[in-house]
């Protein structure tokens, strides 16, 4: 138990000490994600922006959907959607991750634990960019800045560390098993609609609201939404909260358990 | 101090049936087994000293580049203990880290990066990355353009760039052009001057005489021999001609009683039945021998000139009418040296019935060919030299060597003797 602790904060500070590669292989992995294409860059930040405007086209100037909460609707499904989106995209790469880099894996020393790290460092450039569009939007709607906008470097922080855990399992576990790669797509599917990012938790009966409680997106949307619609800080809602960082513990001890002792294997088996 | 050392080095491959296998026995709590082993490497312990050059030699599949990659880092052994001390550069097989979709330029930096330099670092190596590789304007194509020299050089400019204590190379610089694979070989002569301790395996003999100072011959995983690079060269290139590989077919007396042939009962015969063949399989050639008319003893190595036999041993699984037996003669590029058979000297052979054996030599006195590695062909045919089954060809079942002891400057494909040349005209002596 002692000796496994230790490994773990081996593996910890060994991707601590990496910080330098990480960053510079997230750069490279962010250009090279859209290298061979005319329009480069701009495609990362094209597919959420469209889905944005479709889905607000649909349902305020379509259906005509009233304001949720007071807050355009387009304000607050964004809040929902852009952290969404950040989480799907950082998992589905996250999880190729090992197969992408299988070159660097098979021929190159260095610490492979980083490349799911990497993955989802290269994701959040898109969000932290969304995130900007964001707040413009909240600004343009005549809603001024606020100081509980700086929240969102919270659960941005929560969500990174749950996705480092998580990514660590799904990563190592799909180059056993290639079909982790497919439930982890289909997982995200379900999870989109699962998570209340079009919908409000309070159209649940109460009774059933522990069900979806149970999904750390939850924690995540509903944190978004409560930096920049609600106005509530995160410690008055300890409860979820402690559950959240519970569960990311757990993946974190898992993932580094799992690749520790998965690692050995890759270069053979890629 | 070594640079170098490994203790009973042993790396096991488990061989699982599939994948699922592998995994339950890796999270498996009870450490159940799923698997098969097969040792790559078996305690292997050998020590190198800073600024030694080791050769590691071996066939393929005997555990080369396992070791290399081993003493990189990137495989883990199974068991067993290894110290590495400095900075290690690995070039391994057709490897480095590339990205086939950067430029050659981008994957500098890449490579670089993940090394453990700075971008400012990165850009004062770059000149001498580019000069060393030079390969033009295709340093700024996406390296999936490259030819596989081209990637062979970049990738040796990157290894040699960082300045490494230890360089490990695997059979890599084979693929470069001559003049690459001098100006590599120039560099590591420079790098052990510098007091680079450097591993590297090939094939290529040569490099092996003249860069190594010690060599290791691994056989099946485990060192077959260890010392300096004369030595091991001589024993490995005699095993490689008729060690193991002529002692697998068994040289085995006749044994046959009623032999039509008074020569047959002292003909050195090996076994050729597990060679794979092509043709129809009407008759297949079972046994062969190469020996000396006189001495009876199987020819391992000639000069030429000498009077010897090449027996051919076939059996009929059903009825040849006009049977054929040939053989060909060629050296170590496959180009054909010489060949014959019963048909072209007009030499009838009886007709076979099903399950009959039959034996024919033909004895020559053997050409004056150039130094080298020769294999030998055989054949049985059915028909003439123009509409013919071929029944069987077994390729290379006898291999030799040509040694014109002292002639090593000739060249070409046939060998004259020194005193047979006679050079006049405006010579001084």
């Amino acid at each position: 138990m002692l000796n496994n602790l230790r490994h773990f904060l081996f593996f910890i500070r060994d991707i601590y000490n990496s910080r330098g590669i990480i960053w510079q292989l997230a750069k490279n992995d962010f250009k090279a994600r859209f290298a061979s294409s005319y329009l480069g860059i701009f495609w990362a930040f094209v597919q959420p922006l469209v889905m944005i405007a479709v889905l607000w086209f649909v349902f305020q100037v379509g259906f005509r959907v009233t304001p949720v909460e007071d807050y355009p609707f387009i304000l607050w499904i964004s809040c929902g959607l852009i952290p969404w989106f950040f989480f799907a995209d950082s998992l589905s790469s996250a999880t190729n991750s090992l197969f992408e880099y299988s070159y660097l894996v098979k021929k190159v020393v260095f610490r492979t634990s980083v490349l799911p790290v990497v993955k989802i460092l290269s994701a959040l450039f898109v969000h932290i960019f969304l995130i900007g569009l964001l707040l413009l939007l909240f600004y343009f709607h005549g809603f001024q800045p606020s100081f509980i906008y700086i929240q969102a470097l919270y659960y941005t922080f929560a969500i990174v560390m749950f996705l480092v855990g998580l990514s660590w399992v799904t990563s190592s576990l799909a180059i056993f098993l290639k079909d982790v790669t497919q439930v982890v797509a289909v997982i995200l599917q379900i999870g989109f609609w699962f998570t209340p990012i079009l919908w409000q938790i309070a159209m649940v009966p109460e009774r059933y609201q522990i069900f979806f409680k149970i999904n750390p997106m939850f924690y995540i949307v509903e944190g978004y939404r409560d930096t920049f619609i609600h106005g509530v800080w995160f410690w008055h809602r300890y409860n979820q909260g402690l559950y959240f960082w519970l569960l990311t513990i757990f993946m974190f001890v898992l993932g580094a358990f799992l690749f520790r002792k998965l690692r050995p294997h890759f270069s053979d088996i890629l | 101090m070594p640079a170098i050392k490994t203790e009973n080095l042993s790396k096991v491959y488990k061989l699982y049936n599939n994948k699922k296998d592998r995994l339950k026995e890796s999270i498996h709590p009870m450490k159940k087994k799923y698997s098969r082993d097969f040792y790559a490497l078996k305690e292997v312990t050998f020590e190198v000293q800073k600024g030694e050059v080791l050769g590691i030699i071996g066939k393929n599949g005997s555990g080369k580049s396992t070791l290399l990659t081993i003493l990189t880092g990137l495989l883990t052994p199974s068991s067993g203990y290894f110290e590495v001390k400095g900075k290690v550069s690995a070039l391994l097989e057709l490897g480095a880290g590339f990205n086939p979709e950067y430029t050659g330029i981008e994957n500098i930096y890449l490579n670089g990066t993940l090394l453990g330099f700075s971008q400012e670092e990165i850009d004062h190596k770059l000149e001498e990355i580019i000069e060393f590789a030079n390969i033009g304007e295709f340093i700024d194509q996406p390296v999936k353009m490259y030819s596989s020299g081209m990637y062979i050089r970049l990738a040796f400019a990157i290894a040699i760039s960082v300045d490494p204590d230890i360089l490990i190379i695997d059979e890599a610089l084979a693929v470069g052009d001559i003049r690459f694979q001098q100006k590599c070989y120039r560099k590591i002569n420079e790098l052990r001057d510098k007091n680079t301790t450097i591993l590297f395996c090939t094939h290529d003999i040569g490099a092996v005489l003249n860069l190594c100072s010690s060599c290791i011959w691994l056989e099946q995983g485990q060192i077959e021999a260890y010392g300096d690079p004369e030595t091991i060269a001589d024993q490995y290139y005699a095993h490689m001609h008729y060690g193991k590989s002529i002692q697998d077919y068994k040289v085995q007396p006749e044994k046959d009683k009623a032999s039509n042939h008074q020569t047959s009962t002292a003909v050195p015969w090996q076994s050729a039945a597990d060679v794979p063949f092509f043709g129809e399989g009407g008759a297949t050639i079972s046994e062969v021998s190469f020996f000396h008319q006189e001495s009876r003893e199987p020819v391992k190595s000639l000069k030429g000139g000498e009077k010897v036999v090449i027996g051919i041993k076939a059996a009929a699984s059903c009825t040849i009418e006009m049977p054929i037996l040939g053989m060909v003669i060629k050296n170590s590029y496959g180009v054909n040296a010489y060949g014959t058979n019963t048909y072209q000297e007009k030499c009838k052979i009886r007709s076979m019935a099903s399950g009959e054996e039959i034996e024919i030599f033909f004895a020559f006195t053997f050409p004056p060919l150039a130094n080298g590695d020769y294999t030998i062909d055989v054949a049985i045919a059915e028909g003439t030299q123009v509409v013919h089954i071929q029944h069987c060809w077994k390729h290379d079942v006898i291999t030799f060597r040509i040694d014109n002891v002292g002639e090593k400057y000739q060249f070409g494909y046939v060998y004259v003797k020194s005193e047979e040349m006679q050079i006049s005209g405006d010579i001084i002596c």
